[in-house]
This record gives structure tokens, C-alpha cells and sequence, in this order.
């Protein structure tokens, strides 16, 4: 058993470690309360009509709107394309599939900057820039090596009684996926919308180079209003900085125990 | 927890193992497949075809026309100032309305190359002058060639030589400063000087300095007085080399120095006074009269600070203090005479370069928009915005802004001097790369000025022999 | 990037191990269904090849040529690859990628071992609270950990002001703008960010591992130091290795943090290979270089991964 002093310890440095996790984080906030564009932190007179003003400023109305349209399009073709290419690799052994798992494997050794040139010419080329289908078309595109690979391993996780008790029951083989297995693996798939959320919502590289409109830029890359080229108004961009990450914080924070459970479910049940 | 993990046993990816064989088997095939895919990146094939045959300056019979403008100005007074020529603009011509994109300037100097080659890219976008940006742009045909509408609106007599000849391309886009026009400036200029602090100044009895003699003299009295002499950065290294080329400027005759941006090959580094300048800063830091810890510290706080008081010299450009209400009064701006000669040289250039994509539909309306940033209107505008105009010395200039006064007579003296040196970093498409990274180095004392010079002219040549 | 690349693909692996141990019918059918299946891959596996495989050829290609991504590119056969083994800055990212490694790698394993042996086995009061916190990192977007970070490192921000208020001043340093210290002080950064998900990963591994195991080893008198290193890292062997690919690829990619926050400044001392991919893409046009650094990023990331897997897979 564990003594007092182990486990007295064990809180002391675990609360250690979540002071100077949680410091950057909370210090950041408190700039974003400040009254001077320089970020001097000033907790007497707080300032909260800075994200309104942050807001305003960066336009984050339309950008809002056009990170949510992105993300949530994306995050729903990643999760199509994971389950079907997961499902056709992981259950029903697709022909070629020792060739075809390992190549979309290599996808999540690709960084996007080693994609991005070519990709940017291929996609004006289609009259795909500058427009959020082209963004949803990458980012579902981009989705898929890491999606196959949970869900593959999703699937291939499920006990092999059910395929077979499914299978004496005459189901096919869209019947299976939709009535079995995907119930099944919901807190995976759980897990995977919540990541993909995530990665799409802080994308800021790949809106950046393909979306120009100011009508059509997503949250992050109105950030870069507040990076003029002689002028960062700290406080404002610590404001906006924060609107911008609230969303996927939210989401987190509600999704949290999901998360986790997804991650140690299996683990746990021993 | 663990009951919700018993009734969902596969739930969770356990079986999950990337093994060797599967990355050699995804290498190998994807290597199978790139010899399907290989073939030579493309250019453009609109070469040659992006001069107008015919131009009009008729605004006013073009039909309704919208124009998407793409600029780096997307916050403060340069914002605040070009919705302002937007609408005056729209007032004059209401058939023509023009739409703005603001990105961040290193952002949008990122990614333009690849906007102007969209169709449902800008029509009107600015650009940096030099290899790194516009000159690329010229040399691909991705933006008009003016020199049509130059005629037709009279450009050359309106502005500066010294400042058109910044946006001029050799047709086989070998050579800047002459050739084609391709881009416009805009009736706003941007020039290095130094603003001082006048408490400081005045406090000690130091007159604003005229001459790098007299500057030097002001710092060392400033330092034994135990105060900052120049108020410094080098974290942002970019921004850091204002100091440089400024000084630079006072060392190296116009000529060589344009020469040398130029790409005239008769003239090597070593004729552009970047040696003295180079060394002139290193002994100023070893004099200790830059900002302490001026190595960590970030562009926006050195400037920041420099207006709450510390330090009373800051190598600028001009617009960025912007001091408000009565920091008006406590701050100035000035130029320093060049070292060899009693003649007044800045290092300058217009707010921006102005380009019209090739790709645009309405090449004679945004040309309008064109000449219209040329015009009074646009300048009064960028004063009225405090920030320093361009050609038109008769503006109305308000009486309560004495520091932007200062800024206004520098520039307004570069203006009839003809005296607008050309960036150094515009020279090559890596040089302002390669200079601000040896500025730190030196600075650290891990290589010397020759090192700089040596980097910068081997900089040169092989851009030079890159064609 | 670091705080990308690290959760996306440690998140999946995160039960490696049992896989081997555990030998048993997974789900699966029979033969018959293999064309049926590949037509379930097809959408997928399409968009993908079109999106990633295809460009990523497309760069390879481009590799091969001299193009500043306007005008017609020439061709210049291996001319790129030699640029990137002769330049000394070029050559000299790849250095730096190794101190990368020692932050972004090995300081979040061992904190991740850390916090994870003492949030301890059983679900310790307050250990949800935990998880949440050190993890939070991985949520925010890179581009505001970097604008955060740089803040916190400046002359005057709070770690200089804790120094100096604890007359510590001989430690007060210009962090980011110090050839010595640039470089580590960015690898802190990618710890502060990393180690939070290494623990969750960690955390998942040590609750898969069987009672019997810790239970023989507590008859044998073995204490909790003890317990650790013949019963806990024996079996986190797979997350290890997980962990390892996934850090030390993110270090080789490392881009955000170090344009945010240096440029790859002072002089080139925090240049990594994808800062200087992105000024060849973006900055200075020379698309080829650019092609050929993504090239060898793909390549060595690839080299690591089947090292590390080599040497797990023997090992167990």
C-alpha cells in the first residue's frame, strides 16, 4: 500500500506541475484583460470590452461562421471517410490491403508544408481556392490516414463473435457497420470528432495560404489582423487569441471525460 | 467508468501497431507511384501578355466595376487611412467600388506570388519593393506593365524619379531601376530617421543632433549621465536593420547604393558604405549605448518603450511612433547629414508598392484607383491619419502635432532633394535575410563587420548568377 | 506543430501493447468480401491520394528543379539534395533538431512517466482534475502558445522578474535572443506543451497492466520504486516506443513555435528544417529546395519511425 508520504508527495508535485502548466495559460488571460496595447497586466481596472473589441476588429463574425462551416463539414467527411476506409481495411480485409493500409499510413509521416506548393496548384487549377470547399475538400483529404488507422484499429479491436453472430443473422455488410459495429465503437468515434475538431480548428497554415476573402477567412487567420507589420496590440490579440481558442476549450472541457474513457476504456475493463 | 469500459469492450483501438513492414511496404509502393506522377512544375503562359493594348482614364464610362484590393495594411493609421482614399475614391467615381483585404505584411508577402496567379485573386494588391517580392512578380508576368498608363496619367513628372525608378523591371526581368513600370507608389512616404526624446535632450542641455558627430557626442553624454543613449532591438532582426541601412545611408554615396540595388555589377559592397556602418553599430553597442538585454527584446516593446520614456535616440521609420495627444510634443524626428558632405539622404521609399494583377478584368479602372493613391486627396488623407505624405508639400498640416511636423519636413526634404536611397535588402530576394542574421551574429561577437560584407556581396553573386 | 502532431497520433496508439499479449479472434469475415471492402476504401482512399499522395509525388518531382513557382522551372537534377548536405545552415537545422529532441522527446517521456506513476494506478481523488490541466496545452492553438511563450520570455516578463525578485539576477538572461539559450529555451516550450499527453498516454498503459503482475512483485517486497522499474516501464515498452516516433517526428517538424517566436534567430542558432522550407516555399521562391527539405523531412521522420519500431519490436 501506498504510505502518506507517497502519496502527500505525489499531490505536491502534481500540483506543482499543474501551477506552471496552468501559469502561461492564466498570465495570458490576465493580458487579455489589460487596458494598454502593450500587455502590462493591470488587475485593479480589467477591461473585458477588449473581446468585443477584439471581435470587432478582427471581424470575427464572418470569421467565426467560416471556421464553424469548415470544421464542422470536415470533421463530418473525416469521420465518413474513417469509418468506411477503417471498416473496408480493419473488418472486411479489402483486396490489396497490405498494400493500401501501409501507403495511407505514409500520410501521417507528411508534413503539410512538404504538400503545400503543389497542392495550391492543383487546387486553382480546379477553381478551388479561395473557397471553403476547396478547405473541406484538404482537410477531409488530409483526415484520412490518421481516421483509417483509429477506426482500422477500432474495428479490429471488437470481439470476433459479433462479426460472426451478425453474419448468421444474414446481415450485410453496410448493415453490419451501421447497426454493430459503429454502436459499438461511438466513444471512438467520439474521440476522433473531438481530435479532428481540434487539429481543423487550429489549422492556421493551410486557410492562410488558400482563403484571401476577408469574407471567407477562418478564425485564426483573422488573428493575423492583429499582426500589422509595425503595430501588436498585445491585449488585443491576447483577446482574441482566447475567443479563438474557446471554442475548441469548450469543447474539451465537455468532451473531456469522453475523451479519456475512449482512451482507457479498454484498458480499465481488465 | 470501468462498467461503461466492460459493456463496450472493443471500443477502444488496442490492436493498433505500426510495424516495420508496413512503413517499408508504404515507401516502397508510394516510390512506385511517384514515377506516374513526376513531371516539371509549370509556369505561366501569359508571357508577354500583360501589358494593355489600349488604356482609357475615363473612369467615369466604364459601367459599374468592383475591384478587390489585397494590402498589408490592417490595423492603426495605415488602416484608418486607406478606408479613408477607399471612400473619397467611391465619392469621386460611385460606378467603381472597391472591396479591401488586410493581411499581416509578412503574410501577405508569403502568399502573394500565388494570389496575383488566381482568378478569383486581387485586382489591386501592394506589394514590397525589390527581388523578394515585386520583382518576382514582374519577372513572372503575374502584374500589368503600366508604362501605358504612366503616359496617360502623367506619372513622371508627378513623382519623384528616385522613387518611381523603385518599381521598374527590365522586360527579360533581369534588372531593377529601369525598364517597365510595374507597380505605382502611393502619396505616403516611409523613411529611417531617428526620434529622439526632447525631455531627455532638453534635460541635459543636448541640442538635436545634425550630424553623426554630434550624435555620437549626445550618446556618450547621455550614458555618463547613466541614462539609454539608442533605444534597440534585435530579437525582431528584420526591424533591427533600420539602424544599419540608416547609417549606411550617411556613409555611401546615393549612387553606389542605388547602383549596387541595382544590380550594376562595377559596383561592389565595399563602395556602399555598409563597412562603416556595420562597425559603426558594433561599437555603439560595445559603447553600451543600446537598450540592456537589447538581444531579447521584441520590435513592438522597443518601440513601446522608447515612447514611455527609455532611451533618447530610436532609429525609425517614419509613422511608427505615432504618438498620441501630448506625446506629440515630447518626441522629434530627425535625419543626420551624411558623413562625407553636407547633404541630406534617407533611406526611403513610398508606404508601398501598388500593383495591378494580370488577371484582373478591370485593368483601367483599378489604374484609375491608381493614380487616384497618387493624388492630393490621398496624401491630405495620410496626414490627416498622422501618417507622412508623399510629393505635395502645400498640404494642410495640423498645428498641434509637432513630433509628425518633424516627420512631414523630413520627408518633404527628401521629396525635393530627390534623396530617396533604395532599401539595401531589395537587392537580392535572400539579402535582407542574410543581412539581418549576420547583424545578430556581430552582434553577439561571434563574427565581425567584414564577415557581413563578405556574406552580403557572396549574397550577390549568387543571385546574379542565378539569373 | 508540436502540439498538433503530438496527441494525433499518440492518441491511437495508446494500447499498443496488449495486442501481443492477448492473442484472440478479432473481428473480421471471410474472403468473400474482400472486393466488397475495397469499395468501402475507395472513397477514402481516393480523396487521399488526390489531396496527399499526389502532391506529395508532385514535390518530389519538383525537387529535381530550380523554380521560384512563377516562371518556367529548369531542371537541375539532384542539385537541391546536395545544396541541402553542403549549406551549413541547412545542415546545421538538422543539429539543432537534435537538442530538439532531448526537449520535446526524452523531458516529456520522463515527466510523463512521472506524473503517471503518481497519479498512480486506481483513479486517485483529484486525478480527472489532473489529466484536464497538464493536457489542456494540447488544445490551444500552437500559433497562441508561441505569441504566449515569447511574451514570457522577454527581458522583462515574468521569469526574468521572478529571478530578479528572488535576487537571482546572475540568472537573468535574454532568452530567446541568446545564441546558447534560444534553442533550449524553445525545447521548454515543446515540454511544456508535450508532457500532459505523454502522461494520458502513459496513464492508459499503466492501467492495462495485469494486478497479478504488481501483486508478485509486492510479495516479493518490492516498493514502489522498485514496482516501477520491473513491473511499470517493462510494460509501457509500446507506449514508449509511441511516444518516441511521435516526439521525435514533431521535433523535426517543428515550425510554429520557432517562426512565432525567433524566425530561426539569433543569427540561424533556432533554424529548423521546416522554417527554412517555408522561407524557400514563401519566402525567397526557390520551390525546388523547398521540395527537396519537405523530401527529406518525410524520409528522415520515416527513418526514425522504423528505427524505434525495429528496436521495440526486438526488445519484446
Amino acid at each position: 500500500m501506498e504510505s502518506r508520504a507517497e502519496k502527500a508527495i505525489s499531490y505536491l508535485v502534481l500540483s506543482l506541475m499543474a501551477v506552471v502548466v496552468l501559469f502561461p495559460v492564466v498570465w495570458f488571460l490576465l493580458i487579455s484583460l489589460s487596458p494598454e496595447t502593450s500587455g502590462a497586466i493591470s488587475l485593479s481596472r480589467p477591461r473585458w470590452s477588449n473581446f468585443a473589441h477584439a471581435w470587432q476588429q478582427a471581424g470575427f463574425s464572418h470569421a467565426m461562421l467560416a471556421s464553424l462551416v469548415v470544421v464542422v463539414a470536415s470533421v463530418i467527411g473525416q469521420l465518413v471517410l474513417a469509418v468506411t476506409t477503417g471498416y473496408g481495411l480493419g473488418v472486411l480485409n479489402a483486396a490489396g490491403h497490405s498494400v493500401i493500409f501501409p501507403l495511407i499510413l505514409l500520410g501521417m509521416m507528411v508534413s503539410t508544408e512538404a504538400v503545400i506548393v503543389p497542392l495550391y496548384y492543383q487546387f486553382r487549377s480546379l477553381g478551388l481556392t479561395n473557397s471553403w470547399l476547396g478547405l473541406i475538400i484538404i482537410q477531409t483529404g488530409m483526415g484520412v490516414p490518421f481516421g483509417t488507422y483509429w477506426m482500422r484499429a477500432t474495428f479490429r479491436a471488437l470481439p470476433g463473435q459479433l462479426a460472426e453472430s451478425a453474419r448468421i443473422d444474414g446481415a450485410n455488410s453496410l448493415r453490419l457497420l451501421w447497426s454493430i459495429l459503429i454502436p459499438l465503437a461511438r466513444p471512438a468515434i467520439y474521440t476522433l470528432a473531438l481530435l479532428s475538431f481540434m487539429w481543423i480548428w487550429n489549422d492556421y497554415f493551410i486557410s492562410l495560404v488558400f482563403i484571401a476573402d476577408p469574407a471567407k477567412q477562418t478564425a485564426t487567420v483573422a488573428l493575423g489582423v492583429f499582426q500589422g507589420r509595425f503595430l501588436v496590440q498585445v491585449n488585443y490579440m491576447a483577446a482574441a487569441s482566447l475567443v479563438v481558442a474557446a471554442p475548441v476549450l469548450i469543447l474539451y472541457v465537455f468532451f473531456q471525460r469522453q475523451f479519456i474513457r475512449g482512451v482507457l476504456a479498454g484498458a480499465l475493463k481488465e | 467508468m470501468a462498467s461503461a469500459g466492460s459493456t463496450h469492450p472493443g471500443s477502444e483501438p488496442r490492436a493498433v501497431h505500426l510495424s516495420r513492414r508496413q512503413l517499408l511496404t508504404g515507401a516502397a509502393a508510394s516510390a512506385a507511384l511517384a514515377a506516374v506522377a513526376a513531371c516539371a512544375p509549370g509556369g505561366n503562359d501569359n508571357s508577354g501578355a500583360n501589358a494593355p493594348s489600349t488604356v482609357s482614364t475615363d473612369l467615369t464610362k466604364l459601367g459599374n466595376v468592383h475591384l478587390k484590393m489585397l494590402d498589408f495594411w490592417p490595423s492603426g493609421a495605415e488602416n484608418d487611412w486607406m478606408n479613408s482614399v477607399v471612400k473619397q475614391f467611391h465619392a469621386k467615381y460611385p460606378n467603381i467600388t472597391i472591396t479591401r483585404t488586410s493581411q499581416d505584411w509578412g503574410d501577405l508577402n508569403s502568399t502573394l506570388n500565388l494570389r496575383l496567379a488566381d482568378n478569383g485573386g486581387p485586382d489591386i494588391a501592394t506589394a514590397n519593393q525589390g527581388w523578394q517580392a515585386l520583382g518576382t512578380y514582374a519577372k513572372g508576368h503575374l502584374v500589368v506593365d503600366l508604362s501605358k498608363y504612366a503616359d496617360a496619367y502623367k506619372w513622371k513628372g508627378r513623382v519623384p524619379e528616385s522613387l518611381l525608378r523603385q518599381q521598374e523591371f527590365s522586360s527579360d526581368g533581369k534588372q531593377m531601376g529601369t525598364g517597365a513600370l510595374y507597380a505605382v507608389p502611393v502619396a505616403s512616404s516611409s523613411i529611417i530617421g531617428i526620434n529622439y526624446n526632447k525631455k531627455i535632450l532638453s534635460s541635459l542641455g543636448i541640442q538635436v543632433p545634425t550630424t553623426l558627430a554630434e550624435f555620437e557626442a549626445a550618446c556618450a553624454q547621455i550614458k555618463a549621465a547613466g541614462q539609454v543613449p539608442i533605444n534597440f532591438e534585435s530579437l525582431d532582426a528584420g526591424p533591427a536593420t533600420a539602424l544599419l541601412w540608416d547609417l549606411q545611408a550617411m556613409y555611401g554615396t546615393k549612387q553606389n547604393v542605388a547602383g549596387f540595388v541595382y544590380g550594376d555589377s562595377s559596383i561592389s559592397v565595399g563602395n556602399t558604405g555598409l563597412l562603416d556602418a556595420a562597425q559603426k553599430v558594433k561599437q555603439w553597442a560595445d559603447n553600451g549605448w543600446f537598450t540592456p538585454n537589447y538581444a531579447g527584446i521584441a520590435y513592438q516593446d522597443s518601440v513601446d518603450s522608447f515612447k514611455k520614456g527609455k532611451g533618447a535616440f530610436q532609429f525609425n521609420y517614419s509613422g511608427t511612433l505615432s504618438p498620441t495627444g501630448t506625446e506629440q510634443n515630447d518626441f522629434g524626428f530627425t535625419l543626420l547629414k551624411q558623413v562625407n558632405g553636407g547633404s541630406t539622404v534617407g533611406v526611403g521609399s513610398s508606404r508601398a508598392a501598388v500593383v495591378i494583377s494580370a488577371k484582373s478584368a478591370h485593368p483601367d479602372a483599378a489604374a484609375g484607383f491608381l493614380d487616384f493613391l497618387l493624388s492630393r486627396q490621398t496624401a491630405q488623407a495620410a496626414v490627416d491619419n498622422n501618417l507622412t505624405p508623399a510629393f505635395y508639400p502645400d498640404l494642410t498640416m495640423p498645428t498641434n502635432r509637432p513630433e509628425f511636423a518633424e516627420e512631414v519636413k523630413a520627408v518633404q526634404t527628401m521629396d525635393a532633394d530627390d534623396g530617396y536611397v533604395p532599401y539595401f535588402d531589395w537587392t537580392t530576394n535572400t539579402l535582407l535575410d542574410t543581412v539581418s542574421r549576420q547583424l545578430q551574429t556581430m552582434l553577439a561577437g561571434k563574427t565581425t563587420p567584414q564577415n557581413m560584407l563578405d556574406a552580403a556581396q557572396a549574397d550577390r553573386q549568387k543571385f546574379a548568377s542565378a539569373g | 506543430m508540436v502540439t498538433e502532431v503530438t496527441p494525433r497520433l499518440a492518441a491511437e496508439r495508446a494500447t499498443t501493447p496488449t495486442r501481443r499479449g492477448r492473442p484472440r479472434r478479432r473481428v473480421g469475415v471471410s474472403r468473400r468480401y474482400r472486393w466488397v471492402g475495397l469499395a468501402f476504401v475507395a472513397p477514402g482512399l481516393l480523396l487521399y491520394g488526390f489531396v496527399v499522395l499526389f502532391s506529395l509525388f508532385r514535390s518530389v518531382s519538383y525537387s529535381f528543379y530550380k523554380w521560384d513557382g512563377i516562371t518556367k522551372a529548369t531542371w537541375v537534377g539532384v542539385q537541391n539534395y546536395t545544396t541541402f548536405f553542403t549549406d551549413p545552415v541547412l545542415l546545421g537545422s538538422l543539429g539543432h533538431v537534435l537538442v530538439l529532441v532531448v526537449f520535446f522527446a526524452v523531458l516529456p517521456i520522463l515527466l510523463g512517466l512521472m506524473s503517471a506513476a503518481m497519479l498512480g494506478r486506481r483513479q486517485r481523488p483529484g486525478a480527472g482534475f489532473f489529466r484536464w490541466v497538464l493536457f489542456l496545452p494540447q488544445v490551444i492553438t500552437s500559433v497562441v502558445i508561441a505569441i504566449i511563450w515569447k511574451r514570457i520570455y522577454s527581458p522583462n516578463g515574468p521569469i526574468n522578474a521572478s529571478l530578479r525578485a528572488a535576487g537571482l539576477d546572475r540568472l537573468v538572461h535574454n532568452w530567446l535572443g541568446d545564441f546558447n539559450l534560444a534553442l533550449p529555451a524553445l525545447g521548454v516550450i515543446g515540454t511544456w506543451a508535450g508532457f500532459g499527453f505523454c502522461m494520458v498516454l502513459f496513464t492508459a498503459g499503466v492501467a492495462a497492466i495485469p494486478n497479478e503482475l504488481y501483486e508478485a512483485a509486492e510479495m516479493d517486497g518490492a516498493g514502489a520504486f522498485r514496482r516501477f522499474l520491473a513491473v511499470t516501464l517493462p510494460g509501457l515498452r509500446a507506449q514508449l516506443s509511441v511516444a518516441l516516433v511521435l516526439t521525435v517526428t514533431a521535433a523535426l517538424r517543428t515550425f510554429d513555435l520557432v517562426w512565432i517566436t525567433t524566425h530561426g534567430g539569433p543569427g540561424t542558432s533556432t533554424m529548423t528544417p521546416a522554417a527554412l522550407l517555408y522561407k524557400a516555399a514563401f519566402q525567397n521562391p526557390q520551390v525546388g529546395l523547398a521540395s527537396a527539405i519537405g523530401v527529406i523531412v518525410a524520409v528522415l521522420c520515416l527513418a526514425v519511425a522504423l528505427l524505434i519500431t525495429r528496436v521495440s519490436e526486438r526488445g519484446s
